[in-house]
């Protein structure tokens, strides 16, 4: 439920539309929201040594990393 | 503790401050925006060569009850590429073989002879992406493949982009469906037994002015069937009509539900300063819940590029699996058990360090025209005593 309502609030707040034009820093690097291809790893670790699988965590099937 | 704390204060007042910092941005020409992450706007290639290597070591290896050495290296060369066909079709891949080695898994099998034992996994991804208007549908594949234990994978993603590309809405459904080579605690093959994981995962990408994107993940993970790891051990409880230090292989349970909700923005405070942060709460059926915080504060250096660097930190903290138990502590008789001290209550902290750089298109690397370069050094400490180092290089390339 708490999931629900923060995803329509953040959907809820595009009212204030920024134009095509107004999107340079948004461009920039550092804000993409993808994580960067070189953080797969970090993301590996803590998938296999924590609880941390799902919302942004990576994959949660696949290889033990077991040892 | 303070870091954290300080880092997430800055890194919610960054996402959420009023007006997000709508000052106009006269250094970029207009209409920047970021492409799609798997349609690129013009035929071509890009991709990345990524080597990554991880290093770690503890003394609480579950292959032995919880006791012994964590030692494992990983050595993992990774390519990912994405083919733009023409302005509606794309391939995107990735193919990549990890090299471990392992001193605990040494102990699995029968000839325990050598310090360490070297293993391989292979892994590959191919996704087609089509885009029509605003929306984008992918369907993938992948599969995976190590000395015990293999993966295919499928998946189905959908993404729309509303409110004029200020808003982006993406789902995505995976599912694995795995097998798991029964090697026991005596290093004995006893067959295979299958394991099935279902990944659903929805987030709501927002703009909040012109300095400011914000999302929101929600995910759901249900796996069912054999969830233990055959050869790690369980020391229980001394008891006496049981020789000292008796060991019996784990067991848990074969359902899993797991449910994880995170925020995270970024934030241009300057044009050469720009915050990056996130915050992750996640709890499961085996009884786990964790926070998760971190923040990454990139500084722009001058230089005639983009060029980047910045500091990492991230902070964890999670309750003990109901399962868990310290070696020598649990009941032979208890239904579920393991030693394994990744599903224990810990805290952890990464820190370290990156630098990224962004080319104008026209430096090559002998005949590979490349783009970008990425590093990152990090370094991961948990509260009971296993330490990793993780350095990842990537570089950028297109066609």
């Amino acid at each position: 439920m708490i999931a629900v309502v923060l995803l329509v609030g953040v959907a809820g707040s595009g009212c204030a539309t920024v134009q095509s034009w107004e999107r340079g820093t948004h461009a920039l690097a550092p804000m993409q929201v993808e994580d960067p291809a070189a953080k797969l790893i970090e993301r590996s670790i803590d998938v296999y040594r924590e609880g941390a699988v799902g919302a942004n965590g990576g994959k949660s099937g696949g290889g033990c990393g077991c040892s | 503790m303070l870091l954290t704390l300080v880092s997430a204060v800055v890194a919610a007042w960054l996402v959420f401050r009023p007006g997000g910092g709508d000052a106009p941005d006269p250094t970029l020409p207009p209409d920047q925006a970021p492409p799609p992450a798997s349609v690129p706007e013009a035929a071509g290639v890009d991709g990345e060569f990524l080597f990554n290597y991880y290093d770690q070591d503890g003394d609480h290896s579950p292959v032995t009850g919880g006791l012994g050495t964590e030692a494992l290296q990983v050595l993992s060369p990774v390519v990912v590429a994405q083919w733009a066909i023409n302005d509606r079709w794309a391939l995107n891949t990735s193919i990549g073989l990890d090299q471990i080695t392992s001193a605990s898994t040494d102990n699995i099998d029968d000839d325990i002879s050598s310090a360490s034992r070297v293993d391989q996994r292979a892994f590959t991804t191919l996704e087609v992406a089509r885009e029509v208007g605003t929306q984008t549908i992918g369907v993938s594949g992948g599969f995976s493949h190590e000395y015990d234990y293999s993966s295919v994978m499928t998946g189905l993603r959908w993404t729309r982009d509303f409110n004029r590309d200020n808003t982006t809405l993406a789902t995505s459904g995976r599912y694995y469906a795995d097998q798991v080579s029964l090697y026991d605690i005596d290093g004995i093959d006893r067959g295979s037994e299958r394991r099935h994981t279902a990944d659903l995962a929805l987030s709501v990408t927002q703009l909040l002015g012109r300095r400011t994107v914000a999302t929101i993940d929600v995910a759901w993970t249900a796996q069912r069937g054999f969830l233990s790891t055959p050869f790690h051990e369980v020391i229980v409880a001394p008891s006496p009509d049981l020789p000292v230090d008796h060991r019996v292989a784990e067991r848990l349970p074969d359902t899993r539900d797991r449910r994880a909700i995170g925020v995270r923005g970024n934030s241009a405070l300057t044009d050469w300063l720009v915050q990056r942060g996130g915050y992750r709460f996640y709890n499961d059926t085996f009884g786990i819940t964790a926070h998760s915080i971190e923040s990454e504060t990139h500084l722009r250096l001058p230089a005639s590029n983009e060029m980047w660097v910045f500091p990492i930190l991230r902070f964890h903290r999670q309750s003990a699996s109901r399962y868990f138990g310290l070696p020598g502590t649990q009941r032979v008789d208890t239904e579920f058990f393991t030693a394994d001290g990744d599903l224990g209550r810990f805290d952890s902290w990464r820190y370290g360090g990156g630098w990224k750089w962004i080319g104008a298109g026209n430096t090559t690397l002998g005949w590979l025209p490349f783009r970008s370069v990425e590093t990152r050094l990090t370094v991961y400490e948990r509260s009971d005593g296993l330490r990793t180092i993780a350095s990842s290089v990537g570089l950028g390339w297109g066609f």
